[in-house]
């Protein structure tokens, strides 16, 4: 009889306290996304009675994306309720974890920060606020994944958090466009809180990719670019630029390459199945050149301009035609990374690291400038493997 | 039942206690010390390095307990250098013992605290862990030794599985170029990456314990490769997904790796409480192992019954644990930790072994 008793009491307080400090999902304000942007006083204040004093004067904005639990359809029927499925609070202050604490003014539950998948910062706030500073708190936290994706825009974050479709959470669809990696070659591999504490404290420059939204959509656009030194904004590369500068880096895993040669209505595009950069640092007399070698393979995926000459002197053709094209991209990228912002964005100096770890070693805290005026030579060589169901001639 | 007539322990199971007693807190915090002295990302070579050094140092303090077979350390001090110099020694070792053992237990406190149990006490989370180490210890080394059976094969399943899955977060450009420097920068590492290696000096007190004490250098020699091989794999993959920059700053880089990704479609989609599971293990492994030789030499140098000493002990290391305030102080315990046992693990054996075999030739 005791020894029941002992059993019953011994099993009860361990399988019972297995809900100790439980909290309800349905109570849990499951966070997303965040958006950052320069301070609003009068959109976000709700007519606080008192402003908080902050000596710095500084203030920005978090928007604070979380799921509307009661709006999530159930089950494998779609809800069609119409109610957006999350719902977006914005707060004022000086620093991240204070506004996460405001928050606790006007909301009952507290906001959890497992989930977040996607921090939007602005493009305003960053060109005088570095990264580190804005982005500390979600380095430092220990409910942020570091696996959560950073995103710049050029426009409001608020805005990029804000979709017309009801029915996508605009943080999840942010997300899922950065997996199409492999269908174009404006996408940057994404900037995960991972690879950005390295980015920061480390003198390279870098980008992240810039997402634009307009009338409640969104759409990658290029990239924000990052001074090595500042952690600051120093300017945006436009989508076009940014397929030389993937191609260089080696992001690139796929996409069109459009050709228009000469006349109207020869246009052919170029599906990349593999592509493969090859970066070759020199140092001559402590002289510094690079070599960038491009290999594409692929698809002659459309065609409308039919010609009458043999296949294989079609597809000489229409490679050498390619070849330019994407020539005049990485000329491109080269021009605005090295002439118009001076930043090493393109992964040259890691190469030059890894192949010249001395010479590295002597220039690397100013390699910007060095990049700057360092000669670069490429060639690119393009291989079309094959031209679908039709072939190229008429 | 703490005495090693009746208590015999197998080759293998020497070779976990090691391994067990080794891998421990320094998991998840060995990237960024190394990096920190390194400073590139040739970390892996010191680690290599300082292994082989631990390496040496057991098998000098293997060779010193096969002097006397079937004594412990605690015992034979006294033999060796006199009486009151032989309970002087033995009293360091007991102190540093428990003090390690502590630390530990706050290291494990602290990093469930903050990252499992947030707003569970800290007394909370070491009250417990504390009494079932003290109910493990009444079954003696044996049932110590088979537990670690237990746990090992676990640690190694795993570890590795929760490792490989980090795969896609993993740049191999971050470990290049090898040696880029020179050699310098790796010797710097040594310092850091050798006192990863605590834990190598218990062979000091369980060749006693063994069934065949002449394996005891190979039980060494293998019980400090396996922890080598964790480590290369840890130093070689967290600083491939967060570069040596991005390590010097973290706290807990291990756990960052594991942070750092998610898979979809697998049943879980976020892996560091396994992680943290074998990691408690193993401090879980480490506490009880210290705890053990702190006891022992109670029980050997004074003489009290060992129930009482096992008792005596648990509010002892309760109040050690709880001694440091911040987080920074418990790093600072563990430095001064390491500076004992450079003295007592590497500075140590070799003038004893000496005097050993000199005393052995004298007969």
């Amino acid at each position: 009889m005791k020894k029941t008793f002992l059993l019953t009491f011994l099993c009860s307080s361990f399988l019972l306290s297995g809900c100790w400090s439980s909290r309800e999902i349905e109570e849990l304000g499951l966070n997303v996304g965040i958006a950052l942007d320069k301070g609003d006083k009068v959109a976000e204040n709700m007519g606080r009675v008192e402003e908080t004093p902050d000596s710095s004067g500084f203030l920005f904005t978090n928007t604070y994306q979380y799921v509307n639990i009661s709006a999530v359809p159930s089950g494998s029927k779609d809800g069609g309720s119409g109610q957006k499925q999350y719902v977006n609070i914005s707060e004022v202050g000086g620093t991240n974890h204070q506004i996460i604490r405001e928050v606790s003014l006007r909301e009952e539950n507290p906001i959890m920060f497992q989930h977040t998948k996607v921090i939007v910062v602005s493009g305003d706030l960053l060109k005088d606020t570095s990264m580190r500073k804005l982005l500390d708190l979600f380095l430092r936290d220990n409910e942020m994944r570091l696996s959560c994706i950073v995103l710049v825009t050029k426009g409001s974050a608020k805005e990029v958090l804000n979709l017309k479709d009801p029915s996508v959470i605009p943080s999840l669809r942010l997300v899922g466009i950065g997996d199409n990696v492999y269908r174009s070659t404006k996408i940057l591999k994404p900037m995960t809180l991972t690879r950005l504490q390295g980015n920061i404290y480390s003198n390279n420059s870098y980008l992240i990719q810039n997402v634009v939204s307009k009338s409640g959509e969104v759409r990658f656009s290029g990239a924000a670019v990052f001074s090595g030194k500042t952690n600051k904004l120093i300017g945006y590369l436009k989508e076009e630029d940014l397929t030389g500068v993937t191609m260089i880096t080696g992001e690139a895993k796929g996409g069109i390459i459009k050709v228009n040669e000469g006349k109207k209505g020869r246009q052919r595009d170029f599906e990349i199945k593999t592509i493969k950069s090859t970066i070759t640092p020199k140092v001559l007399n402590g002289k510094i050149s690079f070599h960038i070698n491009i290999a594409a393979q692929g698809r002659l995926s459309e065609n409308w301009f039919l010609s009458h000459r043999p296949i294989n002197q079609v597809l000489t053709q229409s490679e050498k035609e390619i070849k330019k094209s994407m020539e005049q991209r990485l000329t491109q990228a080269l021009k605005m990374t090295q002439k118009k912002y001076k930043a090493d964005v393109i992964g040259l100096g890691e190469r030059l690291r890894i192949k010249y770890p001395r010479t590295w070693e002597k220039v690397k805290s100013n390699w910007d400038s060095t990049f700057a005026n360092v000669p670069v030579t490429y060639s690119v060589e393009v291989n079309i493997t094959d031209y679908g169901y039709n072939d190229p001639k008429s | 039942m703490i005495t090693h007539s009746s208590n015999k322990i197998s080759t293998v199971q020497a070779v976990l206690i090691v391994t067990n007693f080794i891998l421990a807190s320094g998991i998840l915090t060995l990237p960024r010390k190394a990096a920190e002295a390194v400073k590139t990302p040739d970390v892996w070579i010191s680690i290599i390095i300082s292994g082989g050094i631990a390496i040496l140092l057991g098998i000098i303090m293997a060779k010193l307990s096969q002097c006397y077979p079937d004594k412990t350390f605690y015992e034979y001090s006294a033999k060796l250098m006199g009486k009151w110099l032989g309970m002087a020694v033995s009293i360091c070792f007991v102190i540093y013992f428990c003090i390690l053992s502590a630390y530990e237990v706050r290291i494990m406190a602290e990093v469930t605290g903050y990252l499992i149990l947030e707003g569970t006490p800290s007394w909370a989370i070491t009250i417990p862990f504390l009494w079932v180490g003290y109910y493990l210890l009444i079954g003696g080394i044996t049932s110590i030794a088979r537990l670690f059976e237990v746990i090992f094969p676990i640690t190694i399943i795993v570890f590795l599985l929760v490792i490989a899955m980090s795969k896609e977060t993993l740049q191999l450009n971050n470990l290049r170029p090898v040696l880029g420097l020179g050699f310098s920068p790796v010797l710097k590492g040594l310092k850091p990456t050798i006192l990863s290696f605590i834990g190598i000096e218990i062979i000091l007190f369980i060749v006693a314990f063994m069934e065949k004490p002449k394996r005891a250098v190979r039980a060494v020699t293998i019980g400090s490769l396996i922890p080598i091989f964790f480590y290369i794999i840890i130093l070689l993959t967290v600083i491939a997904a967060l570069s040596v920059n991005g390590v010097v700053h973290r706290t807990w880089p291990t756990l960052d790796l594991i942070r750092g990704y998610e898979i979809k479609g697998l049943l879980f989609e976020r892996f560091e409480s396994f992680l943290l599971i074998i990691w408690t293990m193993q401090i879980f492994a480490t506490f009880v192992i210290t705890y053990f030789a702190a006891s022992l030499g109670i029980f050997q140098v004074f003489k009290v019954k060992e129930r009482k000493v096992f008792l005596g002990l648990l509010p002892v290391l309760f109040f050690i644990s709880m001694i440091p305030k911040t987080l920074d102080e418990v790093f600072m315990i563990g430095d001064m930790l390491g500076k004992a046992a450079v003295i007592l693990c590497g500075v140590l054996p070799l003038p004893l072994l000496i005097l050993a075999k000199w005393k052995g030739r004298m007969k």
